[in-house]
């Protein structure tokens, strides 16, 4: 990650065009819509920055994707259907929490199985034993 | 030069200090324990060469000798005194000497501390396994003294986002934390060595594992703070892997100052205890190793290298694999005669320990789990603040219940009927103020879980002083009033620690308000109740960077100035990179955070304002957990024997 | 059982150690930077009509499909993409490119082609970076390889340096017959 992100501060350091997080101009009029944007922008990785969301990032990608987000939200686009764009584009790296299917599942599984787990082991550890040692 | 000889010297003495520790781990084997003289004598000369080795590494530092490859990399003449020295552990070779170094001093004073002999031989062998190993590591892969193969005329600067004094003392107060974890590993392996685990060993070794805390929370804490008013985005955490790194050993510290009192009281968790000593230095070390090998990358990356990595990761091998080899021979030795009661103070520890632990792994996973799925089928996924927060919310919340029953409880065995009376008050004070908060108030449910339970959680301290205090003695003349022993003091203060800290944390994640615009000279902003006016931008040239600095007055509804703010941007014209300085106003009761944008007088500038209730309780609260630690500490450090001069 | 309980944590240890070693030596046989994967690798490439560099005319790529052709995405504003001019140039010999220039000002864009060198076959541009999006592109520069039916067979995220020439795209364009 260390070498893509070098790179791209090259790049946007040449940029005179970089921005900081969001922009007033960027606010939609209608608040329903800039809270459903703003939501969702906190749900997005931006992908030249560590570990930030699109929402509170500097970049210019964070920038051009944050307003087609607004865009698709204004043209009446659910938010499933924004995230399939996004994700078409750029793989599920770009949402901050992974999507649930055969290869998260043991992410998601494993706070429970840990649990479980660890009953298991204060049970079998603390037990009465009828028959002792000493 | 001076400078020449100074550098060769501190290499020379580094060198010595391998030597000594080699010898010190030897002097097991030679029987040479027999005269305990030994012992502080290796130590002390031992920690003399490496403070000599890393003062000359401090000197090299401060002059600006860029015949160092160190100094070249990472400082630069301009830099102001106190970030010169800070930059010695900015990097990992200088970190790494730091670390030897607090971890001779440790060792150290362990060796000036009465111990039973064959205990204290054995354990004095097994730190100076621990002090080879890491001076080996430094001395042959990380060596700081490195020259520069050319000599610049002055240094690469260092990152304008690190030269700031919290950050600057974060990293020690961490070493603290981390190097008295391995203190705790070397009295459990010494005391797996020897094949003998008993309490006063437990005495022996609490006073370190609350010290080393005590660093953990403080170099934590510092750490987010820094974030908040540093990075600008306004959060404090955000569970990057270097913080995650930091967290786990965090856990697992707190896990075994609550294990250690169950075994020093009750006999009973000797083994998990002598794990978790394994476990708290093996995610120490694994925690370094997540920072320094290039397997993951954040803000916090040393210079990564993967030979560096798979070094670390063999010393994970050694410091894990043969250890617990150890514990699982040497299973005999713990044995139990008694059984817990599901109704105890045990219990709710033991409950205290499993939360803690799982948590750490859940974190551990979280953080890991993107590198493994990559590696087995290529694809690519990111594990973020979602995931951490909701799996371990139903763990707070289980940890903040418990915390208010377990203090108050017996050892041993409590009857039903008895807790039931015991806690009618809090738990009927606790519904009400749930049901004021969701049904009157209409905060969102998870926020009205979150106050609540910190609320149990007070009364329940309440509770405990109450009873500990003989309070009742107001009503009932037979009765005296009691003084709160240290360690009463330390439960209440750090518990109620927690309660504050999570007030704060569901405050700022669930009441913030954010305010952004673009505004000329003379606007204004309403935010807290108040106004915020934008009065001017003025220019202004510090040590080393160009500022262009705004100034808003806060003012209140009849218009007398509250406070001024001063947010900044700072462009570095070495490092070519802009910061920005928050600007916050601070109350008890909230923040006004501000950040200052891009713009002109023209077109008007950028900003963005937070109203913050709360936040600062997240640090309070922290601090008051520390505070806590510090009676814990006091009240088991007067336990120990320091050694006579009968040598 | 006791003894089964105090084995946990070793194998467990064991199993997370394994795992790590195999991350870093993957990592460190990795020649290519770590980057973001492309989700357009062994698809069709996404429906792209943007305007012509001189402003005159439109292009509308799906037209181009026929003979394989490079897309590559560049700016007069990025470093890296000035290392690659040289040999984007050698590989216009062999196969078409169709260059993208993003986010960027045409007379600048004008004078980078003058001054480093014009290794393309057509020039279109995407000044608010949404073909970009559209492509995945996260950066610049970008390369994608198109085959002869339109799917993408490769893609390269940085610049195309003398490595990443001969061993990654020569052999890849020696595979389509080129």
């Amino acid at each position: 990650m260390k070498s893509f992100f070098i790179i791209f501060i090259l790049i946007y350091f040449f940029n005179p065009l970089i921005s900081n997080a969001i922009e007033p101009e960027e606010i939609l009029s209608n608040s329903a819509f800039e809270n459903r944007a703003r939501n969702l922008s906190k749900s997005i990785r931006c992908l030249v920055c560590q570990n930030q969301t699109i929402d509170d990032s500097d970049s210019e990608l964070a920038k051009d994707l944050r307003s087609i987000i607004r865009t698709k939200i204004v043209q009446g686009e659910t938010d499933e259907e924004i995230n399939k764009f996004l994700v078409d584009r750029y793989g599920n790296f770009i949402l901050m929490n992974p999507p649930i299917n055969n290869q998260t599942i043991m992410l998601w599984l494993s706070p429970l199985t840990l649990a479980l787990l660890g009953i298991v082991i204060i049970y079998f550890s603390f037990r009465k034993k009828n028959n002792d040692f000493k | 030069m001076i400078n020449n000889l100074i550098v060769e010297l501190g290499h020379i003495f580094l060198i010595a200090s391998l030597t000594l520790s080699l010898c010190q781990f030897a002097l097991k084997f030679f029987k040479v324990n027999e005269k305990p003289v030994f012992i502080p004598i290796i130590s002390i000369l031992g920690f003399s060469c490496t403070m000599i080795s890393f003062s000359a590494l401090m000197f090299s530092f401060v002059v600006s000798d860029f015949s160092v490859d160190l100094v070249a990399k990472f400082s630069h003449t301009s830099k102001p005194l106190i970030y010169k020295i800070s930059g010695l552990w900015a990097n990992h070779e200088g970190s790494l000497l730091l670390w030897i170094l607090i971890l001779q001093f440790f060792g150290l004073i362990t060796s000036l501390i009465k111990m039973p002999d064959k205990f204290h031989s054995t354990l004095n062998s097994v730190q100076g396994f621990l002090s080879s190993l890491f001076l080996s590591l430094c001395l042959f892969s990380s060596n700081p003294f490195h020259r520069s193969e050319i000599i610049p005329i002055d240094g690469a600067g260092l990152n304008p986002v690190l030269q700031d004094l919290s950050l600057a003392v974060h990293p020690p107060i961490l070493y603290v934390g981390y190097v008295g974890l391995s203190v705790a590993f070397t009295f459990a392996i010494a005391a797996l060595i020897n094949g003998e685990v008993n309490k006063q060993w437990a005495i022996f070794l609490r006073p370190w594992i609350i010290t080393s805390w005590i660093a953990l929370t403080l170099g934590i804490t510092l750490g987010s703070y820094w974030a908040y008013y540093e990075l600008g985005w306004g959060g404090w955490w955000f569970w990057d892997p270097v913080e995650n790194a930091a967290l786990m050993p965090w856990l697992i510290a707190t896990a075994l100052m609550h294990s250690i009192i169950v075994y020093e009281k009750r006999g009973e968790l000797g083994a998990w205890t002598v794990l978790l000593c394994i476990m708290g230095f093996s995610f120490s070390i694994l925690g370094t190793f997540i920072v320094r090998s290039g397997i993951i990358t954040s803000v916090h990356s040393f210079a990564t290298d993967p030979k560096r990595g798979l070094i670390i990761l063999s010393i994970l091998l050694i410091v894990t694999v043969l250890p617990l080899t150890i514990f699982a021979i040497r299973s005999k030795i713990f044995t139990r005669d008694t059984s817990i009661n599901f109704l105890s103070k045990e219990m709710i520890l033991i409950i205290n320990n499993f939360i803690l632990v799982i948590s750490s792994f859940i974190i551990l996973i979280g953080t890991l789990y993107p590198l493994i799925l990559e590696i087995f089928t290529g694809s690519q996924i990111t594990v973020g603040a979602p995931y951490f927060l909701t799996s371990l919310s139903p763990l707070m919340v289980l940890t903040l219940f418990f915390m208010g029953i377990g203090p108050i409880l017996l050892w041993k065995r409590n009857h039903l009927n008895e807790i039931l009376n015991t806690f009618i008050l809090p738990i009927i004070v606790s519904i009400i103020v749930f049901i004021l908060f969701f049904y009157y108030l209409n905060f969102p449910l998870i926020a009205v879980v979150g106050f609540s339970l910190a609320i149990w959680l007070i009364l329940n301290i309440l509770l405990m002083v109450y009873k500990s205090a003989n309070l009742d003695a107001l009503f009932n003349k037979n009765k005296n009033f009691k003084y709160l022993t240290n360690y009463q003091l330390a439960v209440c203060i750090a518990h109620l620690g927690v309660a504050v800290f999570s007030i704060g944390a569901v405050s700022e994640n669930f009441f913030n308000k954010e305010i952004i615009v673009r505004i000329k000279p003379g606007e204004k902003i309403y935010i807290g109740g108040n106004l915020l006016i934008f009065d001017n931008v003025v220019q202004k040239l510090g040590s080393n960077y160009i500022a262009e600095i705004a100034s808003l007055v806060y003012v209140n509804k009849n218009g007398d100035v509250i406070s001024n703010l001063y947010p900044e941007k700072r462009m570095f014209p070495v490092e070519r990179q802009t910061t920005t300085e928050v600007a916050i106003y601070r109350k008890l009761f909230g923040d006004i955070y501000a950040v200052m944008g891009d713009g002109n007088i023209d077109k008007g500038y950028t900003f963005r304002i937070y109203s913050k209730p709360f936040v600062s309780w997240i640090w309070i609260g922290s601090i008051l957990m520390a505070i806590g630690g510090i009676f814990s500490a006091i009240s088991s450090f007067h336990k120990l024997p320091f050694r006579k001069s009968k040598l | 059982m006791k003894k089964l309980l105090f084995l946990i944590p070793l194998t467990s240890v064991f199993i997370l150690l394994s795992l790590m070693g195999v991350i870093l030596l993957q990592q460190s046989q990795n020649t290519s930077q770590k980057t973001l994967k492309s989700t357009l690798v062994n698809n069709p490439f996404p429906d792209t009509t943007i305007l012509s560099l001189s402003e005159t005319i439109e292009i509308d790529l799906k037209s181009k499909i026929g003979d394989p052709f490079l897309v590559n995405f560049f700016s007069s504003w990025c470093l890296p993409c000035r290392i690659e001019v040289g040999n984007l140039e050698t590989l216009s010999e062999k196969i078409k490119i169709i260059g993208i220039s993003y986010k960027d000002i045409e007379s600048d864009t004008f004078k980078f082609l003058q001054e480093f060198g014009n290794p393309y076959e057509n020039i279109g541009v995407d000044h608010n970076g949404h073909t970009a999006i559209n492509w995945g592109v996260y950066g610049v520069p970008e390369t994608f390889l198109i085959n002869s039916k339109g799917q993408v067979i490769l893609r390269h995220a940085g610049p195309i340096t003398e490595n990443v020439l001969k061993k990654l795209l020569i052999p890849k364009l020696k595979e389509i017959g080129l």
